[in-house]
């Protein structure tokens, strides 16, 4: 019997087909659903035994074989000093800007693209806001395969320099994220390549799974009480809440309450929206308009989804402006020196938004996905003019721009370094 | 006449075609059109009040036309998509 199998979320259907992602019943989405023979000290201790990677936990993921291919195993931060800001007691930051191609999506992309080497696929591709589109272009480097990616030609030029450097055939079409990932969808009728967030969607989704899987083992085998988690499509935040049922099912941690928040830009809100307006469904953004391209996806595929789990888990989705998350970049570089992308941004204005209304427990464990690097987005942040001198290469112009005692500005900013 | 593309998953219920004319000068009428022509199809489709069930996404050249009512004219030579509602989303 496989250890796993395509079940549609729906109607609970299991999928003949190896390689779906609608249900041939009911075009539900179809998930990956599992058997597991593993569990509790000897599944720990197999996951101990394995690499510090994603793939210690390839028994809970949808592969036959584990690939070399070291992705995950991200640093998971104890961010004191914004905490404090916050009045937040416990705040770590699980910092997801050093993956190998700089955002969260080297998770998904990496049990896709090794799904779709298993499955006989020579080509990986994908519709994407910029940066799974790196990941994309960059796994089917280290993995030898070819890589085919569709964004739209508005997407941040530095996101997609590299992906051409890594030698994938780059698309770009005219329109919104929306509008590329609706012709990919056709597309993915027609060509046999593995869509990784079409065609092995059902996998692809269950790499952002190890984001909670590593968070737990890194807190000691515990669920904390709080996650705040960016919100594009919302599949992170979906299987994030099916990662910590798989977590306690197996019983790799105590079961506890978790209470699930999200985090959208203001410019492209539809289920922050509709949890404000107690609606029980989101109504789609046509013309997204937000610095936060990578969550600019205005008819987000799970965001009803997103909205139950809130809801049901005592959480909340929390909209922030373009400002707000501009301020928050700054927020968190300066405090936890992670230089993060506007998604990552927006997760932090989230925070501070749902710390300010006191929706996040004070003293309990607060997690945020930090998803993206800010290194992606460089014209988002502007040089900060206050915090630069300009003196000609002698010891005294260096004396007269910066004397003992430092000057105001700059003793403010030394002394928070510090 | 518009040209109705359709998803790998459903084409079973159409003879395995990938793209067939159906006769339909509006939304109302192609759903009839596809039950008369494709019952199996059009009953994955619609559900029996007539509406697009919650895991299909209809186009309409490029627009979604779920919310859009019966009397929605659909031009000569339009392309109508069907496609699994849940599809990407980065
Ligand atoms: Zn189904």
């Amino acid at each position: 019997m496989p250890r796993f199998a395509l079940r549609c979320r729906a109607c609970h259907t299991v999928s003949a087909a190896p390689d779906a992602y609608a249900c041939a019943e009911c075009l539900g989405p179809l998930e990956v659903s599992y058997d597991h023979t593993l569990t509790g000290e000897a599944l720990r201790d197999a996951i101990r035994s394995g690499p510090t990677s994603l793939w210690r936990y390839a028994p809970l993921l949808p592969v036959a074989t584990v690939p070399d291919d070291p992705v995950g195993w991200t640093p998971l931060v104890r961010a004191d000093r914004l905490g404090r800001e916050l009045g937040l007691d416990e705040l770590w930051l699980k910092n997801d800007t050093v993956t190998p191609s700089f955002s969260f999506k080297d998770r998904v992309v990496a049990v896709a693209a090794q799904r779709a080497k298993e499955l006989g696929y020579d080509t990986i591709a994908c519709a994407s806001t910029g940066n799974l589109a790196g990941a994309v272009a960059a796994a089917a480097a280290r993995l030898g395969l070819r890589a085919v990616v569709f964004v739209p030609a508005t997407t941040e030029p530095a996101k997609l320099a590299a992906v051409t450097t890594y030698g994938a055939r780059l698309v770009l079409v005219d329109g919104t994220y929306d509008e590329v990932n609706r012709l990919v969808g056709q597309i993915a009728e027609e060509r046999r390549w593995a869509f990784v967030n079409f065609t092995l969607r059902p996998y692809y989704v269950e790499g952002s799974k190890t984001l909670l899987f590593e968070t737990a083992e890194q807190l000691g085998w515990r669920l904390p009480d709080a996650l705040v988690i960016p919100i594009a499509s919302g599949a992170m935040f979906v299987n994030n809440a099916k990662a910590a049922g798989e977590l306690v099912a197996t019983g790799l941690v105590a079961d506890r309450p978790l209470a699930f928040f999200g985090a959208q830009p203001a410019g492209c809100a539809p289920v922050a929206d509709a949890f404000a307006s107690g609606a029980p469904r989101y109504v789609p953004v046509k013309r997204p308009q937000t610095i936060a391209h990578a969550l600019a996806i205005g008819s987000p595929a799970d965001g009803n989804l997103v909205l139950e789990i809130a809801r049901r888990s005592g959480g909340a989705v929390e909209a922030a402006s373009d400002d707000e998350i501009r301020a928050s970049i700054a927020l968190v570089a300066r405090t936890a020196g992670i230089f993060v992308e506007p998604a990552g941004g927006t997760t932090v204005a989230a925070l501070v938004r749902l710390a300010e209304r006191g929706l996040l427990p004070r003293g309990g464990t607060v997690v945020a996905y930090l998803t993206g690097n800010g290194f992606k987005t460089p014209d988002v942040v502007p040089l900060d003019t206050d915090a630069v001198v300009r003196i000609p290469a002698r010891l005294d112009a260096f004396e007269d721009a910066l004397p003992e005692p430092p000057p105001t500005v700059a003793g403010r900013e030394l002394a928070e370094v510090r | 006449m518009a040209r109705l593309r359709i998803p790998t998953v459903l084409r079973p219920l159409a003879g395995g075609a990938a793209v067939v004319d159906v006769p339909a000068g509006s939304l109302g009428s192609l759903r009839e059109a596809i039950r008369g022509g494709y019952p199996a199809l059009a009953e994955r489709v619609y559900g029996s009040d007539g509406r697009v069930r919650e895991f299909v996404s209809v186009f309409v050249d490029g627009e979604d036309a779920r919310d859009l009512g019966d009397d929605r004219p659909i031009g000569e030579g339009s392309e109508v998509v069907l496609l699994p509602a849940i599809s990407g989303g980065a």
